[in-house]
């Protein structure tokens, strides 16, 4: 009797264990929860900031011959990206690496392709400054906005300190916080709606945590583990190695959240796969032949239906936010 | 005149070969954040009574075991994985001069790493592969402690302290970003106090018994 409870025992365990060992690595795919985010204020910014923040985004002032705002690269009417695999340079040259769309950073951990950023404030400033980019020195754009009445008295309204380059990168950051995609129909099939995913999408769903294996890396709420893998990709950038004196994150990059991922073809941190047909292909042949590729990409075996599941499902992550563009201050 | 009582009883007591946990207290901290709180935070009495607890940092499920891991300054952490993926366990905290790279490791690792940096200091520890993932360390000899956790969504907390040696004399607050409280635990005048961070206040501290 006691050998036979006992055993009944160790079968119960190890069914509990085969059941929850697909959700005991990662967390699970949910809805962004607004209370997680965390403010360097411990709370959300005022509408005022955002504003601000959102005004500067679009202002062309912050590059160093007015040819470019941020939106120029990130456009919100192209899934806060621009189409192409690299975008253009200050000097015309691409860039070294893919612009990626910026939904959902509030819950971001790290930040750019090699995560060489630790919050949005220190990022916003970085692409003013970057010679290929905007290639504007913090004094110069400061003088620049101080003219502008506009601005002086919005800093000095929301800021104590009033217009210094600290407070430029808040706002900056306090508008991309809010740029939140939350209401998708995954969203909505999280929250109960029975009839929000169709029988693709939902076969889809069950692939990506299933046999597509995607929900190794592409985890929580923004489906991303904000950690980096080498798909294989190839090519000559480090990537991570070149942030962390870590050889064994040779051309790793950060895991892209999948939020509106179908507004912002084309994929890749090099750009290189030009849509999401593309990047499934990708997958299923088991990654690319790139040295050092991460172990948790394996050949997949997705059939075409299973496939084109996975694309519904990941249309089905679509909940596009429109921007009024702001005037932007003489 | 009522410390001396304390004092002396202690040290007659330690004397006889009694443990000073039999004159221990109870207190009741209550602690209300204005806005969103923090994470974690350590309540500790300061001191050498006794032997520390090897301080062990492990991880699971791509996130470390413990918010908060007390440490004594001259002892060695304990880095394990007991994970099913590799971890990078790093710090690189300038103030406390805490830099220390565990290296890869694989499940199963585990490696000890001197805490030779700065005692009273905390120290985020952060995973290379995973950013998400985050501890703290806090360098400091204890004669008690206690980690608290706390949620997004609650404001108010009330924690007891059970057993706090009798000879203590005052109890530290440390919370990650915010500026520490010393309280004086013989001086019941001290037992509120305002949380602050950077200068700015963020909430409030009460000690009862
Ligand atoms: C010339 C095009 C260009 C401009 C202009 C530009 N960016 Fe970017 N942005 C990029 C590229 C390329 C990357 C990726 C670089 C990398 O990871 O190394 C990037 C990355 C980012 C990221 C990181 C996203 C993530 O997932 O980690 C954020 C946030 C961002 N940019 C915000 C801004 C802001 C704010 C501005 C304006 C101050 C701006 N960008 C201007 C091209 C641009
Ligand atoms: C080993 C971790 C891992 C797994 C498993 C994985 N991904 Fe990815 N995914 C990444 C990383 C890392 C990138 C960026 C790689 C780069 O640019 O070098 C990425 C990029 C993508 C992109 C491009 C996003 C963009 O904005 O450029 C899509 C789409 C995508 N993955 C979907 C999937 C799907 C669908 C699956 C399952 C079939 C999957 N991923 C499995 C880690 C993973």
């Amino acid at each position: 009797m006691r050998t036979l409870l006992s055993r009944c025992g160790i079968f119960f365990a190890f069914i509990a264990i085969a059941l929850t060992s697909e959700s005991l690595a990662n967390t699970p795919l949910s809805r962004p929860d607004p209370l997680l985010i965390e403010y360097p204020e411990d709370e959300p910014p005022s509408w005022r900031e955002i504003q601000l923040g959102k005004t500067l985004f679009f202002d062309p002032r912050l590059s160093h011959d007015h040819s470019r705002s941020c939106a120029s690269c990130h456009n919100p009417e192209l899934g806060f990206g621009d189409g192409l695999p690299l975008s253009p340079g200050s000097d015309g040259q691409p860039l070294g690496r893919h612009t990626p769309s910026i939904y959902n950073l509030a819950w971001g951990s790290v930040f750019f392709w090699d995560g060489r950023a630790a919050t949005l404030e220190e990022q916003a400033l970085m692409p003013i400054v970057a010679e290929a980019e905007m290639n504007l020195p913090m004094a110069v754009l400061q003088e620049r906005l101080t003219a502008v009445a506009h601005y002086r008295n919005e800093f000095n309204a929301v800021y104590e300190e009033g217009l210094t380059e600290e407070t430029i990168g808040r706002a900056l950051a306090s508008f991309m916080r809010a740029i939140v995609s939350d209401n998708s129909p995954f969203d909505r099939h999280l929250a109960g709606d029975k009839n929000a995913l169709g029988p693709e999408a939902k076969r889809g769903l069950a692939l990506f945590v299933g046999k597509g294996r995607c929900i190794e890396c592409h985890s929580g709420a923004n489906l991303t583990d904000d950690s980096f893998h080498n798909l294989g990709l190839g090519g000559d950038d480090p990537g991570r190695a070149e942030v962390v004196d870590a050889p064994h994150l040779r051309g790793a990059f950060k895991t892209p959240g999948l939020r509106n991922v179908t507004l912002s073809a084309p994929y890749m941190h090099d750009g290189s796969l030009p849509n999401l047909l593309s990047v499934l292909e990708f997958y299923n042949r088991g990654g690319g032949e790139g040295h050092n590729r991460s172990d948790l990409i394996q050949p997949l075996n997705l059939t075409q239906r299973d496939i084109n599941d996975l694309l519904a499902f990941m249309g089905a992550l679509e909940s596009p936010i429109l921007i009024k563009r702001p005037e932007i201050p003489r | 005149m009522y410390r001396f009582n304390t004092v002396y009883g202690g040290l007659l007591l330690s004397l006889l070969g009694l443990s000073p946990s039999v004159l221990a207290a109870d207190y009741t901290v209550r602690l209300q954040f204005e806005k969103r709180p923090p994470k974690t935070a350590l309540l500790y009495v300061p001191g050498d009574l006794g032997e520390q607890s090897q301080a062990v940092v492990d991880q699971v499920d791509k996130s470390f075991t413990e918010s908060l891991v007390v440490a004594a300054p001259g002892q060695a952490v304990v880095f394990k994985n007991s994970d099913e993926v590799d971890h990078n366990i790093f710090a690189n905290d300038m103030k406390s001069g805490a830099r220390f790279d565990v290296g890869l490791m694989p499940p199963g690792g585990e490696k000890n790493i001197p805490v030779d940096w700065k005692a009273d200091s905390l120290v985020r520890i952060g995973c290379k592969i995973h950013p998400k993932m985050r501890t703290y360390i806090a360098a400091v000899d204890a004669a008690y402690s206690k980690v608290m956790e706390f949620s997004s969504a609650t404001s108010d907390y009330s924690i007891s302290l059970e057993g706090v040696p009798d000879a203590a004399a005052q109890l530290l607050l440390r919370i990650p970003k915010y500026d520490p409280v010393v309280i004086d635990l013989n001086d019941p005048s001290t037992w509120t106090a305002t949380l602050t961070k950077k200068g700015k206040t963020r909430g409030s501290f009460v000690l009862e018994r």
